[in-house]
């Protein structure tokens, strides 16, 4: 994977962090747009590239096209996923689903809990790609959530569940690229780390909505949840990985329904006052004019997603016809200067569209829309002053909301792309582990899966940049591979919670595109303590299982 | 030039880079991946050129979703 030549000292570190802190530094720090930022640190990537890497013009070329079609995996998700909100949201949809979840429950915190935590980790679980963020942002809008959080505790809560999610792509991915010699014991181990993020999302919402006063009232419902998804998910390691997201995901979904009945989430305590994810006062048995649609009708969009998504993914033989078209376009060999080189590619990184989350989306979302035309849902919303309706103004918005989506989530993976081809994400990670003694190397091997993961807005990407690098790097350590490929998905995972194209796409779905780095602010600080956690439990691990 | 159109016109750029360079790399006549690379430099450097030209046009309306509203957005 890479040639001895490259040097690994700090001058070269520094420059292949460079692109990183030039992202972060303006996004966070001088809040520029994610567009801006993201074609920016698309072009310091590549400077540093040819000034340092010796990186020839074609390996960037092919480095940043390569990131391109990376890119459109995700979009193929972001405008499906904004056509569905504008299909639903036109019609009044999530106006009578914010009232008919208001009604399922009259405790605000334990409907929040319910979509930002439960329903996300379920439609992780099936789908990915961004889906969670992408459906339960604008959810958590409708019910009254502040956008910045409405797009930030999605992002938090459901990335316990990115690794062993979209039925284990992200694990059936790290098998692919590296020859484990004890599978289960790897993905056990896993499992294990992965309880981190799942106990610390589900408090950290607590925390968002209410506080102190929130966390004394809901610590029973965290734990009860939190032992059905990272307990669940780490024994079903065990059984089988593919379904261990999955099943946990979905019981914990099923037990929302007796945990609803719990006469102590009956209603939302006074002892909390202090609400700073919400955006309205608290309304006591406020009487509301009629909902554009019922609740059921409302939720039609995601009993039908969850349908088709679970029929073609679950069902073996359906799922093996429907992959069976994929596209993607050939890529030669690329090298660098230093003898970096990344493989050809016939064809590079195939997308099986019919077995694409994306393509739920759509189909969903047309659906949705000819039965809402059909009850007249968009006549009785159109503007008395003679304001359009309908898929006109469907398209509009569509267009308004997902062009700039698009072009950050593309500035970013050409951006890691470029970094990977010339060597960059080399230098970063064998840099830690030239400098750090076995139990600090084990201690930030997450972290190395954080950073893949934040650069390529995917734990299935990090495991695929780092897995073997990592492996490599505990064998000549003598660490236990379980531990550090354990640390490093657990790490892909907790990364995503900073990842900017999973922000670009919340911030988008929520209607606040330009507010990433308020966002990025939310999440950052979960993601270093998360990530400072799993470190400990890391050096735990390869402590106790040598 | 209108935001949506400046992003519009980068996002066209950005996408067409992918098969220029797939095919000028592999298969096909070189000029065809040096015009990817140059898709994907102006596609890139569109939205920063944003701020050293910045537009005429009154910032966009808030979404009805409520960012005016929300205080505490940062």
């Amino acid at each position: 994977m890479t040639d001895p030549q490259i040097p690994v000292d700090l001058l070269q570190w520094g420059l292949a962090l460079l692109p990183i802190a030039v992202l972060m530094v303006l996004m966070v720090a001088l809040r520029w747009t994610a567009p801006q930022a993201g074609a920016f640190g698309m072009f310091a990537a590549a400077g540093i590239s040819l000034l340092a890497f010796r990186t020839p013009l074609e390996t960037l070329a092919v480095g940043g096209a390569k990131g391109v079609w990376d890119a459109l995996f995700i979009l193929y998700v972001v405008w499906p996923a904004l056509l569905l909100y504008q299909v639903t949201d036109q019609a009044g949809g999530y106006e009578a689903l914010r009232r008919g979840i208001t009604r399922f429950s009259n405790n605000e915190l334990f409907v929040v809990l319910a979509l930002g935590w439960v329903f996300s980790s379920f439609l992780q679980g099936i789908a990915g790609f961004g889906t969670p963020i992408a459906v339960v942002a604008p959810l958590l809008v409708a019910f009254g959530v502040r956008p910045i959080y409405a797009v930030a505790i999605p992002i938090i809560a459901h990335v316990w569940a990115k690794f062993f999610g979209t039925l284990a792509v992200g694990w059936l991915a790290t098998l692919q690229v590296v020859d484990l010699a004890d599978e289960a014991e790897v993905a056990f181990q896993t499992g294990l780390l992965l309880i981190i993020p799942v106990v610390l999302g589900g408090f950290t919402v607590v925390w968002m909505y209410g506080r102190g006063p929130a966390l004394r009232h809901a610590w029973p419902l965290v734990l009860i949840i939190a032992a059905i998804h990272g307990g669940g998910q780490a024994v079903m390691t065990l059984v089988d990985p593919v379904l261990s997201t999955f099943i946990p995901a979905t019981l914990a979904l099923l037990a929302l329904y007796p945990l609803s009945r719990w006469k102590r989430y009956a209603d939302l305590p006074d002892t909390i006052t202090d609400r700073p994810a919400m955006r309205t006062v608290r309304a006591h048995g406020a009487v509301e004019a009629a909902a554009p649609m019922s609740f059921a009708m409302s939720f039609l969009p995601y009993i039908l997603l969850t349908g088709l998504t679970i029929g073609a993914l679950v069902i073996e033989p359906l799922n093996a016809v429907l992959g069976r078209f994929s596209v993607g376009l050939p890529f030669p060999e690329a090298t660098t200067g230093y003898g970096v080189v990344r493989a050809a590619a016939e064809p590079y990184s195939p997308i099986a569209p019919l077995t694409h989350p994306g393509t739920f989306l759509i189909l969903t979302s047309v659906v949705t829309w000819m039965i809402y035309r059909a009850r007249g849902y968009y006549a009785a919303q159109a503007l008395p002053e003679g304001g359009e309706a309908g898929e006109r103004s469907v398209m509009r918005a569509l267009l308004a909301d997902a062009i700039p989506a698009s072009v950050p989530v593309i500035a970013f993976l050409a951006m890691a792309q470029i970094m990977n081809h010339s060597g960059q994400n080399d230098v970063l990670a064998l840099g830690i582990a030239a400098v750090a003694p076995a139990m600090a190397f084990a201690f930030l091997s997450g972290s190395i899966g954080a950073l893949g993961a934040f650069m390529t807005s995917s734990s299935t990407s990090s495991n695929v940049l780092f897995s073997d690098l990592q492996h490599s790097v505990a064998e000549l350590k003598s660490l236990p591979e379980a531990g550090i490929i354990a640390a490093q998905s657990a790490g892909g995972a907790i990364g995503n919670a900073i990842a900017p194209a999973n922000v670009v796409l919340g911030a988008s779905t929520a209607g606040i595109a330009g507010q990433e780095g308020a966002i990025i602010r939310k999440t950052l600080p979960w993601t270093i303590i998360a990530v400072v956690l799993t470190g400990a439990a890391t050096v735990l691990l390869v402590w106790v299982f040598p | 030039m209108n935001r949506l159109v400046t992003l519009a016109l980068s996002l066209a750029f950005l996408l067409i880079a992918f098969p220029l360079i797939s095919i000028g790399t592999t298969n096909g006549p070189p000029l065809l991946w040096w015009l990817g690379l140059m898709a994907l430099a102006i596609g890139g450097i569109l939205p920063p050129l944003r701020r050293v030209f910045p537009p005429k046009e009154p910032l966009p309306k808030p979404t009805k979703v409520g960012l005016p509203e929300d205080e505490r957005v940062s």
